[in-house]
């Protein structure tokens, strides 16, 4: 009897002793992942203050509109494939909130990309955007599955496109005030919603071909 | 903030890793004890009771595998006849002159249940020990005399041994077979924590004072085996197993027996667990060990089962719709990006906790099967441990409906 209550405790603290290591690892590698996107976001948001350095220098006349549409689109491009990379560890992150607050920066930093490429617009004209704003943090199934279907209808549109057009997914429920802002000025009521060139605004599920109507 | 989902499943691991680190702990302590049996000096006078209802083709080879174990102080055997259908009277009857030892009985009525017929011929008994053996078990070679030695130490209330597969002629009943051998190696480790919780009909020995003192079986429990062990360990009584000999038992041989005879198990564990809730985290290794252990085991299984369900259909339904939704929108039912390989914490721990119940398994049938010198198929103990085992919970969910909408009987 005296044995096997030594047997209970020392079980206990074996396996606290795996649980314990297998969680400090568990954190210790998913705040891995959470440094090596980090370290993504901040080439980004240096990518983004060089487009906005980009657009001051249009103002002085020293560079073209041309070129700052092609930065635009780069840096674009390369903020939609970090955010698609973020997505695949952000659900598998389950100890620590690590990947939520770089999510967030990250829909930060691309509403900035709206906010600058809307600006854009007026100093050189017409260039193609489609902004996803989507829910990040939800159990509903419809919501998910609609969410699934417009990420790969948006997919087969950029692939599409191409350099046409600038594709901005943005996480719609991350309480970014000027986001917010943005939503309700063009007269977003639900998400997910897909508004393209600030115009059209679509809640039902479209084609691909039936988006590409909407675009100059 | 964990979220509930992930904090069940770090709770599920933890439970697993515990169980798994005790039954490791327990075998490392006590490895050389495992075939060591008290040999006694003394011949205990035995009677064995035999409870049968239709069983017919087995009765005899019962009746000649106890008289074949070859224990001296055997006294009698009371093959109690439970009001049969089929001619298994007649044949106890006509053996009765063949087998000097044997003693036909035959209820008043049919007792509807093994509990009734045991506790019949438990009255007819006078010698110190007394055991039970199915009608349809086979104990082996000097398998009673491998018991008696325990019943030295006057704590000793009951003793059972290793419970085998008989007839392995089916895929089911490999499995089976299987599964005993896991369940005699854990309950051997569960002995040295005095924490043997159940003493299974195809052989079992009780003190007959201590069986008295309980006053036999709860016939109206469905497993009347549990119920006297733990009313046993209740009374201060402790239970021990012979590692060193067997009772072979024929299992079900057919999918629809095999569920009908674990819901019978089932429901019998939870008229238990009801029956000594008062206990529960009191009264010594049954109110501290063996009722939370019971009790997790069932809850955990139905809890793991809704869980692992809910997940399913969610996932199911979103595939569903999104699928259907993506042909409506022409575009692709699958992109690599659905596919995620990245594998989470929870993965890891669960792989982890997988794995070391597949080792606890290979290691259980080897540690048996050695010295049974039996083998076991790579391919039945995979399937049992990725298939099988996953049976259990559905059987402790429709058991559960059965025993709270009271539609449940013993045959």
């Amino acid at each position: 009897m005296e044995n096997a209550k030594h047997a209970f405790w020392q079980a206990f603290f074996v396996t606290m002793l795996f649980f314990l290591a297998g969680l400090v690892l568990g954190v210790y590698l998913e705040q891995l992942r959470g440094d090596s996107l980090s370290v993504l976001s901040y080439n980004s948001e240096v990518s983004l203050y060089d487009s906005f350095a980009l657009g001051k220098l249009l103002e002085t006349n020293l560079t073209s509109c041309e070129n700052l549409k092609k930065t635009s689109i780069i840096f674009a491009d390369k903020i939609y494939g970090e955010a698609r990379e973020l997505e695949r560890f952000d659900e598998k992150n389950k100890l620590t909130d690590s990947m939520k607050a770089i999510h967030r920066k990250y829909d930060l930093l691309r509403t900035l990309l709206w906010m600058n490429i809307i600006e854009m617009k007026e100093k050189c004209g017409q260039i193609n955007t489609v902004v996803y704003l989507y829910v990040y943090d939800t159990d509903d199934i419809k919501i998910k599955s609609e969410q699934t279907v417009w990420e790969r209808v948006l997919s087969d549109l950029k692939e599409e496109e191409g350099d046409n057009l600038i594709l901005i997914p943005i996480a719609a429920d991350q309480e970014i005030n000027s986001l917010d802002y943005l939503a309700s000025f063009y007269g977003v009521k639900e998400f997910p919603a897909v508004i393209i060139n600030e115009k059209n605004i679509f809640y039902e599920q479209k084609s691909a071909d039936e988006l590409m109507t909407f675009l100059k | 903030m964990l979220e509930f989902l992930t904090f069940v499943y770090l709770i599920y691991t933890f439970i697993a890793l515990y169980f798994l680190s005790l039954f490791a702990l327990v075998f490392i302590q006590n490895r050389k004890e495992i075939f060591t049996n008290p040999q006694s000096g003394k011949k205990y006078s035995l009677s064995i009771v035999v409870p049968c209802y239709n069983e017919e083709e087995s009765i005899e080879g019962t009746i000649k595998s106890i008289l074949d174990s070859g224990y001296e102080g055997l006294e009698k055997i009371f093959v109690v006849d439970d009001c049969s259908t089929d001619k298994s009277y007649s044949i106890i009857k006509s053996l009765e002159k063949k087998y000097p030892k044997l003693v036909a009985l035959k209820t008043e009525k049919n007792t509807g249940n093994a509990g009734g017929a045991k506790n019949y011929g438990a009255r007819f008994v006078k010698t110190e020990l007394i055991g039970f053996v199915d009608a349809d078990s086979y104990p082996g070679k000097h398998a009673i005399s491998s018991m008696t030695g325990f019943f030295d130490d006057p704590e000793i209330g009951a003793v059972t041994t290793r419970i085998l597969v008989r007839k392995r002629d089916n895929f089911l009943r490999k499995m089976q077979a299987i599964e005993y051998k896991v369940i005699a190696f854990t309950r051997k480790l569960l002995e040295f924590l005095d924490s043997i919780y159940v003493t299974p009909g195809p052989l079992v020995i009780y003190r007959r004072s201590a069986f008295v003192k309980i006053g036999g079986f709860d016939a109206k429990n469905m497993t009347e085996d549990i119920e006297a062990t733990w009313h046993l360990i209740h009374d201060g009584y402790k239970i021990k197993m012979s590692f060193v000999s067997e009772s072979m038992t024929v299992a079900p041989n057919t999918l629809g027996k095999w569920f009908k005879q674990r819901i019978r198990w089932n429901i019998g564990g939870y008229q238990t667990i009801l029956k000594y809730k008062k206990f529960f985290l009191r009264k010594g290794m049954l109110g501290f060990f063996i009722l939370p252990f019971f009790s997790i085991s069932l809850v955990l299984g139905v809890f793991g089962l809704g869980i692992l369900g809910y997940r399913f259909f969610r996932r199911f339904l979103i595939y569903y719709l999104s699928t259907r939704d993506s042909i409506a929108a022409q575009t692709a039912i699958l992109t690599m990006q659905d596919i995620n390989l990245n594998p989470s914490v929870l993965n890891f721990l669960g792989a982890v906790a997988f794995v070391i119940g597949l080792m606890f398994i290979f290691f259980a049938l080897k540690f048996v099967n050695k010295h049974l010198g039996e083998k076991e198929n790579f391919f039945s103990v995979i399937f049992y441990s990725f298939v099988y085992i996953l049976l259990r919970p559905i059987v402790i969910i429709v058991s559960l409906y059965k025993f709270l909408t009271g539609k449940y009987s013993w045959r």
